[in-house]
Formats: C-alpha cells, structure tokens, sequence
C-alpha cells in the first residue's frame, strides 16, 4: 500500500512505528523521502485531514480501505479517545459519507494530512469540502 | 472494458431445466441487505451455515419471475470480495460454486444481486465492481433510496446502469417502494458488458468517479447537513462515553432483560400449562406401563423443556435486532471493548455473555455477531459459565441449607455465585486467547450506521428465524436428551422392597376394616396428618393426635402414599442412573458427595436444573419441588446412619461445583454446532468440569 503522496507534511517528527512497521508502508513523497503525516489520534475534533498511509497489519489496513478510509479520502474528526470516530467523505459529497469507529491504537497508526482537499481516492484532484 | 454475451438470467437455462434458479445477494454491513431478503423472500427461508465454517447464510425462496421459483442466497455483509475475512472466503466460494451453504448443491448462481446503499455510493461501487468483475448476471440494487432523497441526495440510476454496464434498480426495502420490480429486472439481468480495473487503487478511483457521475445532485443546504451532523456527533459522544456511555448502556441492558424476563414469563407459563394439560391427557388416556411412562415423562417433558425457552430466545433476538436497527448496537460494542479487551474479548462478546444469564443457548447463537473467528470461540466456550436461570433453584437450595433463617446471607451468597461465574468465564477466555486461540486481539474498527428508526417487520421475522432454527436444530437435541435420561431414570424396572408390599398389605386391612386406623398408622411408621392425605399436609401434633379421628380410607391413603414414596426412592436407588451413581460415588467423596448426592449430579449432566427434582425423588420418593416441606425434607435429609446428606462443606462444595460445571447437554451440541466441530464441546466440558471438580474440592477443604 506504499503511496506517492505529495501533500506538504504539518508535522515535521517522522513517524513513531517506521521502525517497526509491518509491511514497510510509510510513505514516501514523490523524491522517495519518507512524509511525515500526522497521527489521526493527535487531531483534534471538528479537524478535516486527508489520509497519506496506514502503519498497521495488512487485514487491519485492507479492512480499513474496504470501509472507505483510502488514501487520500477526506475525513472529519467527530471524536477523539477511545474509540476515534471519524466521517469519511467521499467525492460523491453532500450526505454521501460513512462514519467509522476504531480504536484508539487503529487511530494512532492512521497516518493523515490536516487540512485537507477531497477528491476521488487515490488521485491528486482537488475539491473544497467543509 | 470488454463486451459480454448478452444472454439474460432468464434464457440461461433450457426449457426442461427445472431447478430453481439461484440468485445470490451480496453486499456491505449495514446496507439493508437482511430487510431486502425479507422483502423477497417474505417467511419462505431457512438459515443453514456453509460447511466448516461459523459462517451462516439464509436461503430463501421468491417468486415472480418467468421460470418460476427463485432461490435466493442472502450471502454475509463484507465490505470487499478480496478480505483475507472468513465472510469475504465464502462470498468468494459462493460466487465461484465451490462452496454452498450445507444441503444445497455447490453451484455458480445464475445471478448475483449487489445491494448498495444510497447514501454512501463510493464505498458500495467497490464491492459492485468486484462482483461485476465475476461475469455474472448482474442486477445492482440501491437501496435506502428514502434516506438518500430525505438528505437531498439524488441517484441518476441511467448514469449509474451506463457506467456498471447493468441493471440498476432504486429502492427502499424499508418502505418496499421498488421490490415488486426486482423480479421482472432480475430475469433480464445479463452479464455486465463492462468490466471494472482489478488494481485496488484504479478500482478505487473507478467507484469514486462513478458515484460522482451518478449523483445527480444535492438539495440539502450546508445548514442542514451540519445540523444532521451535530446531532449525530451528539448523540456518539454520549453513546460511547466512558461513564455516560457506560451509564446508558447499562440502562438500555438492564430494561431489555427486564424486559425479556418479565415479558417471558407470561408464554413460558403457557406453555407449561399446555405441556402439563398433555401430560395429564396421556395419563387418561394411556394404561399405566412403559408407554405411558415414555410419553408422558420422556417425549411431552423433553418437548417441553425445548419449547419453554422458545419465549425467551424469540424475545432476546427481537430486542436486539430492533436495537441493533437503531445503530446504537454498534457505538455500544465500543463501550464494552473497553472492559473486555484485557481479557481477550472484544466488545461485540457483551451481549452474547449478558444473554447467557438467561440461558447459554440464546448466548452462544447471539456469538454469531463476532467477527473474529478466535474472539468468537473464546466467547462460545465461556458463555454457559454465566449463570442460567437454570442454576437458581440449587442456588436457592443451597443457600438454604448454608444460611438458613437469613435472606441477606442468601443475596450475598446469590451474588457471589453469579459473580463466581463471571471471573471464572473471562479468565477462562484469557486463557484460551494465550493458549489454543492464541492471536494478537484485532482492534475494533466498526462502521457505525446512521442513527434510524427500527424496522418492526425485520425485527419480527429474525426472532421467527431465530426460533425456528432453535427449535430444528437444539430443540431435537433436548428432546433426544431428555428421552435418554428418562430411560436411564428409569430402567430396568424392579420388583417394590419388601417394605412397600408390607405397607401395601396393611392398607388393604385397613380398607378393609381389619384393623383400627391408628393401629395401622402405627405398624406403617406414618404420622398422621391434617389436610388431604398429601405429603404435604401438616403433621397432627402429639397431644392433639385423640382430637381428630383419622378414618380408614385415610389412613389407608396415607400409607399408600408412603409405599409409593419408598418404591420410588428404591426405584430410582437401583435404575442405571442410581447404579451409576454407587459407581461414580469414589470420584466424588473428595468433593463430599455420597451415592445419592452422586446420582443428583450426574442426573443434572444433561441439565443442571433436574438436581432439586432428583434429590427430591431420591430423598423423598415426590419429584414435584413446588412444595416448601418437600424442599425441607431434602436440604435435612440425613443418610441411612444418621448423618446429613447436607452438610455445610458440601453445600458450598455443590454450590461452587454448579457455578462452574458444564450441565447443559443441549449447551454441548449447540457449541458443536456453532463452533464447526465437536472438538470444542469437548473441550468445553472437559475445561469447565475441571475447573468444577478443583472449585468444590477447594471449596470442601477450606469449610470442612
């Protein structure tokens, strides 16, 4: 699930689990250098991210992408703890979005971007969301 | 993209060809799937499991379309076909025709139906285009298309059936606008003439720029949606809150089983009113002998003794289909994560273990909502640890015994059994998570729907599903179960001890009038007694004996009575449980158990509610415990010698010995069942007995 992203990093510390990430997924941006992204747990509520990567097992991160949280899909934080509770938008917009609740260990592995822009999954297009 | 034939559903099979057609039914958690089954299929379905697998998969049958019966598999919810998740394997199998639930032949169905929901048609597409990219004929049905247009959210079904290259169909499962069409649609159904990208993220992009063509557009204003999304954030803080949440949960659990036990009690008493009325007819009916004995004790208690858990189970899924209707199931499930993670549990195990308190069988089936194959085989092994209401009447008995004249004592002694029962089953499951079902716990992820009103007609129908496959599948167990026990109660027939054709003899006298009635009395050893001649009657006192004159024909009922109750003793004493007890007697005095007490439990091996009728026939020679003396000849009766049956070590020792022990053989066969195999029932009772047999010898030593 290793992808190219080219959002500009908030958060300049590295990512906590490269060491012992699973599947070697931290991402990497267009140069091949590691991003930085922000942990979704540290977020606050109400924050709109975008999602770069997920430092977790593969039947964690294939769950997680099948349930909608895709890179690069556009979320809104409704609650921070345990569990994190988050909507997932997609570009579809109005009220076509899901919310997922995962624990808070899920969320500190899902790496984000704050202050997002929502376009299809996967793509670099842009599309203001609020 | 490629282009496919472009034969129909319909023409696929050849005139003479009359199996039904199969349709299977795919599609995400939460998207209504169940409710559109229902819809089609109405009552004329069955829930199976695929083989080897805890997977359950409903089959059902539908009609209305040109070559007759439709056979419809309502396949598990999955977000994708290509999860390394048990669901997503048998979809996989069930699409291919390698797989089919048990009992039906594994073939390709003939058609598949993606149901997505309308209000999240990103996420849905993917799933569609996996099954699209099975070249089946393919019919896509959206549905909550209520919900959809209530938040503004128009669906272009033409753009949508233009980009999958199939069938679309709008409609709303829960108001049944557009159901009657799925029939005529499905028999033209043609394999799809596009085929989506198999790369994950080209997929991806593939379902997201469709859904945004096929969105035609939004009416709802920014207000409205924040307002919507304000109160649903409302709502998840309170409902997962660590202490409100907690509060809540405990709340809604607490009027459920309320509920469920108050509410069953009315059709459970009906029942054993009818259960008794037939009882009683095969008795006027039928001559005294073995075929009465084996009617009227074996098949009508054994039918029974199925159909009185029936209210209770058909209840429980009720509720709880309801609640997990609303959405709230789901934030709940976060709650009792919380508390049970530490023990290897996820929090989809609290309803299951809650629903044991009334009876593991309800429990262990409600584990079906597990996700996790290894979570959901810790909970189905700890599940009948929970206190049934089974155990509350030797609980009763022996708190009793232990602390007579003191109700306070007796609660404390109630609740530390319940709670016994509690910490023996989570660290039973900590156990299992670190040996056998060792594996790092999974997170909990969970979708968590929108927030709706419960659908009355789904509630319903699961809670006849659920009864229904209760009674076929456990309930033929029970009956086998009882049947058994009945004939090892019972047999071999034996000639009545010398006493009782005494006792016999002198009632014949004293009918006769051959003999005064006290003398007669005197000679049998029975006291007198005021009332109807029952044993239940009240002793007439000593100084008051001349008062009364006791006739013939009551004292020779009187002494009837008591040759009835001593052949039933010597009877039970000499059948092949009896004997079994004598023999099974030196596994059990390290635990303080003599033969009789011996016979009590293994008579409750089957079902652990039997122990108080049993000692009673054992103690007393009546088998009925709704008399209070009956229940204090049995906790004062005293052995052959003189000393108690009862003492205070081996009460404790059997009540300890019950909180832990695995008596419920309908428990064993359902766990075999739900588990995929007999190894974990095995298991099962091996662990628990165990456990049982350290906790009351523990118990005895510590008291003796």
């Amino acid at each position: 699930m290793s992808t190219a992203v080219e959002s500009q990093p908030l958060n300049a510390e590295p990512c906590e689990f490269r060491d012992q990430c699973p599947r070697e997924c931290c991402p990497t941006d267009t140069k091949g250098q590691p991003v930085t992204g922000r942990r979704l747990s540290d977020l606050r509520p109400g924050d709109l991210a975008s999602v770069c990567e997920t430092c977790l097992d593969a039947d964690d991160a294939n769950l997680l992408r099948a349930m909608g949280l895709r890179p690069n899909a556009t979320l809104r934080v409704c609650r921070l703890g345990d569990p994190c509770i988050i909507e997932v938008h997609t570009a579809a917009g109005g009220g076509c979005s899901c919310r997922i609740g995962m624990a808070r260990e899920l969320a500190s592995r899902v790496m984000v971007v704050v202050g997002a822009t929502a376009g299809p999954a996967g793509t670099s297009d842009t599309k203001p969301v609020v | 993209m490629s282009q496919a034939p472009s034969v129909s559903m319909g023409e696929r099979r050849s005139a003479e060809d009359t199996t039904p057609r199969r349709v299977a039914l795919v599609g995400n958690p939460n998207t209504g799937k169940t409710s559109l089954f229902n819809r089609l299929t109405g009552l004329r379905h069955k829930t199976s499991n695929f083989p080897g697998t805890t997977q359950e998969c409903r089959v059902g049958f539908m009609g209305g379309g040109s070559r007759g019966t439709i056979e419809v598999l309502d396949l598990p919810g999955v977000y994708s076909l290509e999860l390394a998740q048990g669901e997503s394997e048998v979809c996989r199998g069930a699409l291919a025709g390698t797989l089919a639930p048990a009992g039906a032949p594994a073939r390709a169905p003939d058609a598949v139906i993606v149901v997505i929901d309308a209000t999240t048609l990103a996420r849905n597409l993917l799933l569609a285009g996996e099954a699209l990219r099975r070249r089946l004929p393919t019919l896509i049905v959206v549905n909550m298309i209520d919900i959809a247009r209530r938040r503004g959210v128009h669906i272009d079904a033409g753009a949508l059936g233009e980009g999958l290259g199939c069938e679309v169909l709008l409609v709303s499962a829960r108001t049944g606008q557009g159901i009657d069409n799925i029939a005529g649609v499905l028999d033209r159904a043609v394999v799809p003439n596009r085929t989506p990208p198999g790369d994950q993220g080209e997929i991806e992009r593939w379902a997201e720029s469709l859904a945004a063509k096929a969105t035609a557009r939004t009416t709802e204003t920014e207000q409205d949606r924040a307002d919507r999304r304000a109160r649903t954030d409302r709502m998840d803080h309170a409902f997962t809150h660590p202490v409100l949440g907690a509060l809540v949960f405990l709340g809604v659990m607490a009027g459920l089983f309320w509920g469920i036990f108050s509410l069953a009690t009315y059709p459970m008493a009906w029942i054993e009113w009818i259960f008794a009325e037939l009882g009683g007819l095969v008795q006027r009916v039928l001559p005294a002998g073995i075929l009465f004995d084996f009617l009227s004790q074996g098949v009508v208690v054994g039918i029974g003794a199925t159909v009185v858990f029936l209210p209770q189970i058909c209840l429980l899924f009720f509720v709880i289909s309801l609640l997990e209707d609303t959405g709230y199931l789901a934030r709940a499930a976060f709650v009792m994560d919380r508390l049970l993670r530490p023990f290897g549990l996820p929090g989809h195990s609290f309803v299951p273990l809650l629903s044991s308190h009334a009876c593991a069988l309800p429990g262990i089936m409600a584990c079906r909502a597990i996700p996790d194959r290894r979570e959901r085989l810790a909970t189905i092994l700890v599940a009948p640890f929970m206190t049934c209401s089974a155990r509350i009447p030797v609980y009763a008995l022996m708190a009793g015994i232990l602390f007579p004249g003191s109700p306070g004592r007796q609660a404390a002694a109630f609740i530390g059994c319940y709670a016994l029962g509690i910490v023996a089953g989570v660290l039973s499951a900590l156990v299992a998570r670190r040996t056998i079902l060792k594996g790092a716990s999974r997170p909990m992820a969970l979708e968590l729907p929108a927030y709706r009103w419960p659908n009355l007609r789904t509630a319903l129908i699961t809670s006849y599903d659920r009864g229904r496959s209760f009674i076929a599948n456990a309930g033929t167990n029970i009956l086998l179960i009882c049947i058994v026990l009945w004939w090892l109660g019972a047999f071999p027939h034996v000639k009545p001890p010398a006493r009782v054709e005494e006792l016999r003899g002198v009632a014949a006298q004293v009918e006769a009038g051959s003999i005064e009635p006290k003398v007669a009395l005197e000679r049998a050893g029975v006291e007198a007694k005021v009332g109807d001649g029952s044993t239940g009657g009240t002793p007439v006192p000593r100084d008051q004996e001349g008062a009364r004159e006791i006739d013939g024909p009551a004292a020779a009922s009187m002494i009837l009575e008591r040759a009835d109750e001593l052949e039933a003793i010597d009877a039970k004493s000499r059948s092949f449980i009896g004997r079994l007890g004598r023999l099974a007697e030196p596994v059990f005095r390290p635990i303080g158990y003599d033969w009789q007490l011996s016979i009590g439990v293994l008579s409750s091996f089957a079902a652990r509610e039997v122990f108080v009728s049993t000692m009673a026939v054992v103690v007393t020679g009546h088998e009925t415990t709704d008399d209070e003396k009956i229940l204090s000849a049995v906790s004062h009766a005293s052995r052959t010698d003189g000393t108690p049956i009862f003492t205070v070590p081996t009460a404790w020792s059997i009540l300890v010995f019950y909180v832990l022990a695995m008596q419920c053989l309908p428990t064993l066969a359902l766990t075999a069942r739900e588990a995929g195999g007999v190894r974990w029932a095995v298991l099962q009772f091996a662990w628990m007995s165990v456990l049982a047999y350290l906790g009351a010898w523990i118990a005895f030593t510590i008291t003796s």
